[in-house]
């Protein structure tokens, strides 16, 4: 009796401990691989640099990566070389699409992408959108385009976008999907890169839905002013997340609402909508008096009460 | 005759119940990988503070003592557009008294829109100076938990809450996560999205314990949420002092379900509801199941003494302690999925188990340490 109760305790100590290794292997992982960054980002970042800023490009060119035959190696110098791409905006891309092209990091990261889960796939697909490739990297990219994980289709799209700025307006015209914050987030990321066109206006006047999310999106960004006449326009736009991006635009941009569109289209809003966005018009600091009109016409006199309470309260006193 | 006949309806009656047991645990199991998932793709996601990510404002409601190290933590967020409620008794703390004069704190208008209970709002405080705008205090003899939440969001400004107590501290990224989970539900919009609260054990081998492991015993299973402010204020704010995001949030989903205009809720991707029916599970099942082993340990020192029984008892108490080890981590695991599970269906994990890898559940989607 003695023996079996020695093996199942046994049995069961290793349960929990085999349960408390698995549990503790991600993390084990995670703090080996930032050892490994820690202990090679910096040579990496150094010779791209070098590289990428020497007045002579063939004498700097780094005929190879170091420690370029490990698969975590090259992979830490795209992300190395990414990093580098986004904050050195504006720089030469024809050395770094060179640089990509020679040490093979395009070709390792769409193998990468091509196998396992979707979430395995996601990290070099985005390493893969914010560096300049080589024509037939951004081609064997588009496969990853018909995915059924959205996420996937998206960084697919920005790399052919990032990589032919061109297209960038077609293919968000034809993109399924209405842009979420993140996805413009990830758009503005590529503007401050230079591949997004910055005539705003004629973003407005795009028909496509996704293309004005985006023009609108950089005009909030960019506190642009100017484009009042064709945003007032927008307000009574039949898609409802343009209507509401155009308002929250305007309210950005601190320009009047007494307009009759304007009017209009928020009175057209639900009650939860409208109390919103009347909490935005007091975080942003418009006055009674330049709401008048907007308190006047607020048939619900609960609203209206909340309104003029809102404006009136410490937020606007103290000028935030 | 008759008894074969009962012997053949109970015997489809068993078959059928396998099957449905084995068709449940394979939906569960499905169910969980796709949430797993779900949660890995979101934990790829970079949380760039940029404009579109930030342009909803989020009002952090702070109750109770807060540290200097800590309030500054919560100004010096890269979230564009929030702001910190600071709740706290000033009569009694001393030391926020005097960080008043610190970040130059000066009494304004309160106001008046009452539309939360709100007893014992003394006063309202914001800083003279710019770089502190983000900060309001908020003076309340509120003595418990929900009270103080709810004089924070009385006077909140922005439209998504999110309340925790003054220890808690926020990490990098965890408001851009949250405002990018939002945002990912386009024109319906949620009324709350989630994330966990993971308790640090800053103590000597316990801190190299992993965020995974700590979540899985039961440690750290709290759940930390961001409310639409008018779901919140629709069903009287915040009333649980022990668990006030679960138990608001249960509300919150009864009243979606009974006001057709209300708008449709979100599934927690990476939030635990799982914890607004029932307390923390893998924590006391784990203590028990150590216990046991302990008295095993014990039975074998008096192994002389012992007779059949206390054997038979022995069997048993091991046999549970390792179902209960291995239900605790499953129930972790399932929970760290998100899955909204109820008590009746805890069978399920033990079931799944070696499928889960629980190891990897866990990516940087902790929002909050304390």
């Amino acid at each position: 009796m003695n023996g079996v109760l020695v093996a199942m305790f046994l049995v069961c100590l290793s349960v929990v401990l085999i349960a408390l290794v698995v549990a503790d292997r991600d993390d084990f992982m995670r703090r080996r691989e930032e050892r490994h960054r820690e202990r090679f980002r910096d040579p990496y970042v150094r010779i791209i640099c070098d590289y990428l800023f020497a007045p002579d490009e063939s004498s700097s060119y780094p005929c190879r990566l170091p420690y370029g035959n490990l698969a975590r190696s090259r992979m830490l110098a795209a992300e190395s070389l990414a990093t580098l791409c986004i904050s050195t905006s504006g720089g030469d891309p024809g050395r770094i699409r060179r640089l990509v092209a020679d040490s093979g990091i395009g070709r390792l990261l769409l193998r990468r992408a091509g196998w396992g889960r979707a979430s395995h796939r996601l990290s070099p697909l985005r390493v893969l959108s914010e560096l300049p490739l080589p024509e037939p990297v951004v081609l064997r990219a588009g496969r990853f385009r018909s995915r059924r994980e959205p996420l996937i289709g998206w960084y697919a799209l920005l790399i052919r976008t990032a990589n032919h700025p061109e297209k960038m307006l077609p293919e968000l015209e034809s993109h399924p999907r209405t842009l979420t914050p993140f996805a413009l987030s990830e758009l503005l990321m590529q503007f401050k890169r230079g591949v997004v066109p910055v005539a705003c206006e004629s973003l407005l006047c795009n028909p496509g839905v996704n293309v004005k999310l985006l023009g609108m999106a950089l005009i909030r960004h960019l506190q642009l002013e100017g484009v009042n006449d064709r945003l007032y326009d927008l307000v009574g736009d039949p898609h409802p997340a343009v209507r509401r991006a155009a308002l929250d635009t305007l309210v950005v941009l601190k320009s009047p609402l007494t307009k009759r569109s304007v009017v209009k289209a928020i009175a057209a809003l639900s009650e939860h909508d409208r109390r919103r966005f009347y909490r935005k018009l007091s975080a942003e600091g418009y006055s009674l008096q330049a709401l008048c009109r907007l308190q006047r016409l607020e048939g619900d006199n609960y609203l209206g009460e909340y309104l003029r309470q809102l404006i009136g309260s410490y937020k606007k006193r103290l000028g935030v | 005759m008759i008894w074969i006949r009962i012997g053949w309806i109970v015997t489809i009656v068993l078959g059928m119940s396998i099957f449905w047991i084995i068709g449940r645990t394979l939906a569960g199991a499905m169910r969980i990988s796709r949430m797993r998932e779900r949660n890995r793709l979101f934990g790829e996601r970079p949380g760039y503070g940029n404009d579109p990510v930030s342009e909803e404002g989020i009002s952090v409601v702070v109750a109770g003592f807060g540290e200097q190290v800590r309030i500054e933590q919560w100004l010096g967020n890269r979230y564009t557009r929030y702001e910190v409620v600071w709740v706290v008794d000033l009569r009694t703390d001393f030391y926020a008294r005097a960080l008043m004069d610190r970040y130059a704190m000066t009494a304004v208008t309160l106001p008046t829109l009452g539309e939360l209970p709100c007893e014992g709002l003394r006063a309202l405080y914001r800083s003279r100076e710019r770089r502190y705008r983000r900060l309001l205090l908020v003076d309340s003899v509120a003595d418990d938990l929900p009270g103080a939440f709810n004089c924070g969001v009385n006077v909140a400004s922005y439209d998504r809450i999110l309340a925790v107590d003054g220890r808690s501290e926020l990490l990098p990224g965890a408001l851009q996560t949250l405002a990018i989970e939002w945002g990912e539900y386009g024109e319906h919009t949620p009324l709350a999205v989630g994330g966990y609260r993971v308790f640090g054990l800053e103590i000597g081998l316990v801190r190299r314990v992993s965020a995974a492991l700590r979540m899985t015993f039961g440690l750290a299973n709290d759940c930390v949420l961001l409310f639409d402010r008018d779901a919140l204020i629709r069903v009287g704010g915040y009333r649980d002092p022990h668990n006030p995001d679960g138990e608001l949030l249960r509300r919150i989903r009864h009243a979606s379900h009974s006001s057709p205009e209300m708008l449709p809720f979100a599934v927690l991707r990476t939030g635990n509801n799982s914890s607004l029916d029932q307390a923390p599970i893998g924590g006391r099942t784990l203590f028990f199941c150590l216990l046991f082993f302990l008295l095993l340990l014990l039975f074998f020192v008096l192994e002389d003494g012992i007779g059949g029984f206390v054997t038979f008892l022995l069997i048993v108490s091991v046999a549970w302690a390792a179902a209960a080890a291995v239900v605790a981590i499953s129930v972790g695991a399932a929970r760290q999925a998100g899955m909204p599970f109820r008590r009746g269906e805890l069978w399920i994990c033990p079931l799944i188990y070696p499928v889960l890898l629980i190891g990897r559940l866990l990516f940087r989607k902790n929002f909050l340490s304390s």
